[in-house]
């Protein structure tokens, strides 16, 4: 198990055309059909303080995948293809890049949590460009543990892996936080994909830890 | 922490999942089933006793062995149509006349004088030139989306859509882009962006939270971008406007929207959706709508209780009139009693819980109150944002309306959702 402590981590749950989100997946990942023609893109956020590499920041863009799990497993509560990752760091990119095949961005990103009264935000720039800003609201919430998997691609062959995420979570579907995508190649990546700025679904979580499980080779078929 | 019980999941869980056997989920899914439904989910698909009236007979609950009898505040009887006796005695002239079935598709042998009566009736209702009926709302909605649009053509639609508009895109293979609820601002930004031929999609009223759309306002950015405009009219058909004629009648747009749409099982109590529009229209959708092509033409008894409610709605507006007392009378009770009813202002009034099992417990107590109403939540809504959803009718009894509001907040307080 690989574990990373975080402050802060905010995310919110976007509708997006399934053909759109469909394109930046790899043969053999299809994304999870919230509604006929459309599934979800999520933009997250996370300020980690410990980990292998020290503390840094990250942004991630991902699409909903359809979860899997052999006969037996109990399903994820959700499985996430990232197709595109920031962080604030040469050494966490590299970090991610090697050991869990993410998409990293070229260059680090400034990415800056803030929290005040019940909201919680994330803003991201590149130098003086701004890139984009989200945020939602938090009303505080009990510890809780969600079970993700994650998606990856390398070596030529699809890689999964689990990834616990424990802490004090605050989910719902108020319609209250926004994305502004600023005039920036990063943020021009989600222009066409989500169908509002408004996410249906905000989340945040405190205090909390990531485990990553055992990265391995994903082939459904033969299993 | 999380657990592995019935309230983690829900029937968005088990839609969308890979594996090696396509049936693998159907196991997961009954699992959970044997777990949620005596948390709750049992209070679905109830084998009623009786017919949608205004009372209700249900199967025995778990506190009564004899089967109560209800106040129905579920059914979208909007006009007490489904049971009126000239509708039932019209019903079954048909029956006796035309037989059980139609026995084919209405373009071959199941067009019967019965369906001609209906679609004139329904066009001279809405002032339209043309109607076309389908076998449901949903395959109107699928249908004609299908037919209208295809590869290349653009679908805006209001991103609480209802599922037989989605369907219908996803069918015509258009590119289908969502505009924020009721959000003009959002539709424009859209419709800037759009480039070709391009359809845009609203429903008069929306079910879940009987909000009604900006009718006005959409119909004039269609017309500034030379979208064509559909209107579904599901909820608001019959019920909405001065003599009916539904929302685009209460906006003054009629003449601005392209497509009307319609359910037959709401406000008119019977089976079926329907279509209308110019007379080019409906001949090129009855043409080309493959879900009313393929489909047997409505029941002959329906159609014939339908000409008959057509009617009595034409010639009765005394019970538009008395719908909207009642639904008066409903919000100010409820609103009396703190109930929070969210943005509607139709005949549709949602009772915000705001708990996604909680009110599965409120409505086992409702029912023993006296009260039917289903319970609505996740994935039908979003999340905590549980509801029931009160339809109210114009043959409901103010009295009893104001009977079931006291006891609906009693319940409520007693559950700790209202002070």
């Amino acid at each position: 198990m690989t574990r990373y402590g975080f402050r802060q981590a905010l995310g919110g749950l976007f509708v997006g055309e399934y053909g759109a989100l469909q394109s930046v997946m790899p043969a053999g990942l299809w994304p999870l059909e919230a509604q006929t023609g459309f599934g979800v893109l999520a933009v997250t956020a996370f300020d980690f303080d410990e980990s292998e590499v020290g503390a840094y920041g990250e942004l991630v863009f991902s699409v909903l995948a359809r979860p899997w799990a052999p006969k037996g497993q109990p399903l994820p509560d959700a499985a996430y293809f990232p197709f595109f990752l920031a962080t604030t760091t040469e050494a966490s990119r590299t970090h991610a890049a090697e050991r869990w095949h993410l998409p990293a961005h070229d260059t680090c990103l400034d990415i800056v949590l803030g929290a005040h009264d019940g909201e919680r935000s994330v803003t991201v720039s590149d130098g003086d460009t701004p890139v984009l800003r989200l945020t939602v609201s938090r009303t505080g919430a009990p510890v809780s543990l969600r079970r993700y998997l994650c998606f990856s691609e390398g070596d030529g062959q699809l890689l999964r892996v689990g990834i616990d995420i424990r802490g004090e979570l605050d989910e719902h579907e108020e319609e209250t936080g926004f994305l502004e995508l600023l005039d920036h190649p990063v943020a021009a990546l989600l222009v066409d994909r989500i169908e509002d700025e408004v996410p249906f679904r905000e989340h945040s979580m405190e205090r909390g830890e990531q485990q990553f499980g055992l990265l391995t080779a994903h082939n459904a078929s033969s299993l | 922490m999380n657990t592995t019980t019935w309230q983690n999941r829900d029937l968005s869980s088990f839609r969308n999942t890979t594996g090696t056997d396509l049936f693998e989920v159907h196991g997961r899914l009954a699992d959970w089933l044997t777990e949620s439904r005596p948390g709750g989910y049992d209070l679905y698909e109830l084998a009623a006793r009786s017919g949608p009236s205004t009372r209700i007979v249900v199967p025995p609950t778990p506190s009564s062995e004899a089967e109560p009898e209800l106040i129905n505040l579920a059914s979208y009887n909007y006009l007490g149509l489904s049971y009126r006796p000239e509708v039932l005695a019209a019903a079954g002239k048909a029956l006796a006349h035309f037989g059980l079935g139609a026995a084919g598709s209405p373009h071959l042998s199941g067009l019967l004088q019965v369906h001609v009566d209906l679609a004139k009736a329904i066009a001279q209702f809405k002032h339209l030139e043309s109607v076309l009926l389908f076998p449901t709302g949903y395959s109107a909605n699928v249908g004609t989306i299908s037919a209208l649009v295809g590869p290349g053509d653009i679908v805006i639609t209001d991103i609480l859509a209802h599922a037989s508009i989605l369907d219908g895109c996803a069918m015509a293979r258009a590119t289908t882009r969502l505009f924020r609820h009721n959000d003009c601002s959002s539709l424009e930004q859209k419709l800037r962006r759009a480039e070709g031929r391009v359809l845009v999609i609203v429903e008069g009223v929306y079910s879940m939270d009987g909000d009604l759309a900006p009718l006005d306002d959409i119909a004039e950015l269609c017309q500034r971008y030379g979208a064509r405009l559909m209107v579904d009219e599901a909820h608001s058909a019959f019920v909405y406007g001065k003599n009916g004629r539904g929302a685009v009648e209460h906006f003054g747009v009629e003449d601005a929207v392209d497509i009307h749409l319609g359910t037959l099982s709401k406000s008119l109590g019977g089976m079926g959706g329907y279509v209308g529009g110019s007379s080019e229209l409906i001949d090129y959708l009855r043409a080309y709508a493959r879900s009313q092509v393929f489909s047997c033409a409505l029941a002959p008894a329906v159609v014939g209780g339908l000409v008959e409610a057509v009617r009595i709605a034409r010639d009765e507006p005394q019970l538009r009139d008395r719908l909207w007392h009642n639904v008066a009378v409903m919000r100010e009770a409820l609103a009396a009693g703190g109930v929070d009813v969210g943005d509607s202002t139709s005949q549709v009034i949602p009772v915000m819980v705001r708990h996604d099992t909680k009110i599965f417990d409120i409505t086992k107590s409702l029912m023993d109150e006296g009260v039917f109403l289903n319970p609505v939540t996740y994935p039908a809504v979003k999340r905590n944002q549980s509801r029931f959803r009160v339809s109210i009718s114009a043959a409901h009894d103010p009295d009893a309306l104001r009977d079931a509001a006291s006891r609906i907040i009693r319940v409520l307080a007693q559950h700790g959702v209202i002070a």
